[in-house]
């Protein structure tokens, strides 16, 4: 028997002529009810479907990820190390760029003729109260020149070798510099105390010494320049039967931390 | 009363398509189970009521997709119409079976192909504001393919599971 004659043509040609209706229904949009009807009929049962599948799959994706998070973590970790290195970095430039600003401030306004440096070693083990610095012959330095930071003058060059120096800080007890009250011209001498700071002494008792008076180099010594400060009066450390008039100096320098400084070639 | 069965197995088959497999993460790689059913139907049992699950299965496939109808049941028609043909035409009746696997890449293949020329058709006509792109299709054919033809013998597993129980239930012999 031919096929077209067959039972299974006409239901396939129903079928067809079924389709043909619910495209053209379709396309005129009378099927909405109904396609919303079909569509939430089985919801229920795959929604409770998914409800038990979604955990088993997160389980899987977990349990499957799992080596791609520890990668992923050792590769984050390795990248926080590399950013905090360059954190620390960008600190101590910061650092430094601050008090480079400072000192650019002083080079700008001084009259003598300064050999900007840098200070290789703080705290060098034959000499204590002292700074290497990366200025040498070449650079025009000579001994007993003064070294200078933040605009105040921390101490005189000791030694000079050929790339570098040796400068004694006037925290030194062996520092000796010649000084002078700024507003009275009473002269005195800068020495070291022990690490504990500088002291303003060899002035006569009879001098008017104001706590807060700036303290300048006197310009006794041709190497180190006139006028440059040194600090400011601070506490009177002597007796008034004492023979001369001592007192502390107050100087905004923390010489434990100093990185860059000028030599001033007088 | 048998085709509140059909209706019950249509809609496990689209709970495990849209509830099981589809969550899982399958994405395009679900295989058509709907299509290997009604193949399996008119291979196997040489029953003319595949057209029932063809029809009613693929308009449901069609409206869930927002593709016009006739897309997945057009389809669905033409694979089970040809493996019922081949059922009657040729000496496969002891050994369906072994071909089922061929015969479900052809269904496959047909459907791929009959989606994408329908629903270009019908966009073109502007009956349809919807096309599948024929790169679309091209990309994930061999997830499709391979996913359906390792999911057949297990709805061939199914689809035998269902009829033998709904023998038992209905306690009268079903045509399938």
């Amino acid at each position: 028997m031919r096929f077209i004659y067959t039972k299974a043509f006409a239901i396939f040609a129903a079928c067809l002529v079924v389709l043909a209706i619910g495209l053209f229904l379709q396309v005129k949009g009378a099927l909405q009810p109904i396609e919303y009807g079909l569509l939430q009929a089985p919801r229920p049962l795959i929604t409770a479907a998914k409800a038990v599948t979604s955990p088993v799959k997160s389980f899987f994706a977990t349990a499957f990820a799992i080596r791609k998070i520890v990668r992923e973590n050792a590769d984050l970790t390795a990248k926080i190390t590399d950013l905090q290195t360059q954190l620390a970095g960008a600190d101590q430039y910061r650092a430094e760029n601050a008090v480079l600003k400072d000192e650019l401030g002083f080079a700008q306004t001084s009259k003598v003729p300064l050999q900007a440096c840098t200070v290789i070693n703080g705290s060098p083990p034959e000499v204590s109260d002292a700074l290497i610095i990366n200025c040498g012959e070449g650079n025009g330095i000579q001994e007993g020149q003064a070294v200078v930071a933040q605009g105040h003058l921390v101490g005189k060059v000791l030694h000079v070798g050929k790339y570098t120096s040796t400068a004694l800080l006037l925290t030194n007890a062996n520092s000796a510099v010649d000084a002078k009250l700024s507003k009275s011209d009473t002269q005195g001498v800068v020495n070291g105390s022990f690490g504990s700071g500088a002291t303003f002494g060899m002035v006569s008792q009879n001098a008017d010494v104001q706590k807060g008076d700036l303290i300048v180099t006197a310009g006794i010594n041709s190497r180190v320049a006139k006028n440059l400060l040194i600090g400011e009066v601070g506490d009177v450390l002597s007796k008034p039967n004492d023979l001369f008039k001592k007192v502390s100096i107050i100087t905004p320098i923390n010489f434990r931390d100093i990185s860059y400084v000028f030599v001033a070639k007088q | 009363m048998k085709y509140f069965v059909y209706l019950f197995i249509i809609i496990a088959m689209l709970v495990v398509n849209f509830g099981i497999l589809a969550p899982l993460g399958l994405a395009w790689a679900v295989p058509s189970t709907l299509l290997l059913l009604v193949l399996c139907i008119g291979l196997e049992y040489g029953s003319l009521d595949f057209f029932f699950f063809a029809v009613v299965g693929g308009i449901w496939m069609d409206l869930y997709f927002g593709l016009p109808i006739g897309a997945f049941a057009g389809a669905y028609i033409i694979a089970g119409l040809g493996g019922w043909l081949m059922f009657q035409r040729l000496l496969l009746a002891e050994a369906n079976w072994k071909y089922y696997w061929l015969f479900a890449f052809i269904a496959e293949l047909i459907m791929l192909i009959w989606l994408w020329i329908y629903t270009n058709a019908l966009f073109l006509l502007h009956w349809s504001p919807l096309a599948l792109s024929g790169a679309e299709i091209r990309h994930h054919f061999f997830a499709l393919l391979i996913s359906s033809l390792v999911a057949a013998f297990p709805i061939y597993l199914l689809v035998n599971y269902a009829v033998s129980k709904s023998r038992q239930l209905l306690r009268q012999p079903l045509k399938l």
